[in-house]
């Protein structure tokens, strides 16, 4: 009994010290183990990314404390480099502070990530919107004990073949609007070459003598009768007649004599 | 849209506590413990094959009833890795040789005799029976390890659904194996699997709408 016991306790202690000891990179909180080293392997190597994103020194080089753990010095004194895996893990205890510093330090990896795919600066954006969200729906898939680097990238990884399958679908079903798809309401507006023949004749009928200029306006294009016409200006119906015959041949000649001189 | 900063301070002022997931062998387990527990519940209420002894003593029933426990453990334990975004994709080759095995052994007899011509009665065929003893089996199952693998929809939900489609397959037929006298594991296969496929389709479809909502929610 009293020999059991005693190898008990030993074991407890070993348990203990584990807890406080670090090793090959590991550190260990309240009996969790923490990888506070990014593997390079894995989602990393395998899938999109190339380069390790975040090493961290081996935990010896730290101070005991859990927050010396997050908020570390790295590779360059001044260079304060928190640890992502342990970063969420306290967000995994909704720690807010934690998970948005988490969230705005992988913000610019994921945009390099999704950049070397998406060529689209808003289908960067949105790629990296869709991961961060992605994360903050699965982040409870994540093991504090396992390595942060593959975990997101993998996801990442998802989110941006979705964006481009997604994108290239739409590619090919629709067509981007242009300037000369941009419609109005007033009926006049969509048309802008028939707006300018409409100002050429405009002009054309001004130059035109005054009898006929009020003969084709009242007649041609307020489409008046000849009766109506005679009434409103005072001229004979034969004379309207004659002026509108003029008018229009003279017109003829001015807007072919338009395009002649270009 | 919203601006990137904009999100992460919504997402961060949003930050709910969450439990998190055990690993996914200790997943596999607590599911497949569940699995023997409904077979178990099977086999009593039901009560074993009539010639169940004489199977045991056939070397082709036992290495049909091992390859299918073995395709569903290995497929539970697949579906299980597939589901998290860290493990490998090929966890899905895990249940192969143990389904080449399984596939090599079934039998096809449920298949063939859905409705039964006797002389004037047009009634149900033994296929009919199997199937409704194939669906109540398998439902719960299924509806088990779709609930505990509902993390993949927005990572992996093609592999893990089919995988978790094969692994509620194999336990299944080796429940029915135990209580039915004919071999429905063709019909077994074809019900899991089209399951899977209309949930992966479903899922596709209306799946995104569904995961907005809950992206929205969160």
């Amino acid at each position: 009994m009293g020999k059991g016991y005693a190898i008990a306790m030993i074991a407890v202690r070993l348990l203990h010290e584990r807890d406080i000891r670090d090793s090959d990179g590991k550190g260990y909180i309240n009996g969790k183990k923490y990888n506070a080293m990014w593997r390079t392997n894995t989602g990393c190597r395998r899938g999109l990314g190339a380069k390790p994103l975040h090493p961290m020194p081996p935990l010896s080089t730290l101070r005991s404390p859990v927050l010396s753990l997050v908020e570390v010095g790295r590779t360059a004194p001044g260079i304060r480099e928190p640890d992502w895996s342990i970063l969420m893990a306290r967000t995994l205890d909704s720690d807010g502070a934690a998970y948005r510093r988490l969230l705005e330090e992988i913000a610019p990896h994921i945009r390099s990530l999704a950049a070397k795919w998406c060529r689209d600066p808003d289908e960067v954006e949105d790629a990296v919107q869709d991961t961060l969200l992605t994360i903050h729906a699965v982040r409870q898939t994540y093991n504090p004990a396992r390595p942060f680097g593959p975990w997101l990238v993998a996801i990442a990884k998802r989110r941006i073949v979705d964006r481009l399958r997604r994108s290239g679908v739409r590619r090919e079903r629709e067509t981007s609007l242009t300037h000369e798809h941009e419609t109005f309401p007033a009926a006049q507006a969509n048309n802008p070459a028939e707006a300018l023949e409409r100002r050429a004749l405009r002009v054309a009928i001004h130059q035109l003598p005054i009898g006929q200029r009020q003969a084709i306006e009242l007649l041609k294009l307020r489409e008046m009768s000849l009766k109506e016409a005679a009434a409103s200006t005072g001229m004979s119906i034969t004379a309207l007649k004659v002026a509108t015959h003029r008018g229009l041949k003279a017109l003829r000649r001015l807007l072919a004599g338009g395009e002649e001189t270009r | 849209m919203m601006s990137t900063p904009d999100l992460i301070d919504q997402l961060a002022a949003g930050l709910t506590p969450v439990r998190r997931l055990r690993s996914p062998m200790v997943r596999a387990a607590q599911w497949l413990l569940l699995a023997t527990v409904v077979s178990i519940m099977l086999v009593i209420a039901l009560g074993v094959r009539p010639d169940f002894w004489q199977c045991v003593l056939d070397q082709s029933f036992v290495l049909c009833t091992g390859a299918s426990v073995a395709t569903g453990v290995c497929a539970t334990v697949a579906a299980f890795m597939l589901s998290l975004p860290d493990r490998s994709r090929a966890w899905v080759l895990l249940p192969l040789p143990a389904v080449v095995v399984w596939l090599s052994t079934i039998g096809y007899q449920c298949l063939t005799n859905w409705v039964a011509l006797e002389p004037d009665v047009l009634s149900w065929g033994e296929a009919a029976r199997c199937f409704s003893t194939l669906v109540v089996t398998s439902l719960p199952l299924a509806i088990t390890i779709l609930v505990m693998l509902r993390h993949s929809t927005p990572l992996r939900p093609v592999l893990a659904t089919l995988t978790a489609g094969l692994a509620v397959s194999a336990i299944t037929a080796t429940e029915m194996s135990l209580i039915h006298n004919i071999d429905a594991s063709i019909m077994n296969l074809v019900w899991n699997l089209g399951a899977a496929a209309a949930i992966i389709v479903a899922s596709g479809t209306i799946g995104r709408r569904f995961m907005g909502q809950a992206f929205a929610r969160r």
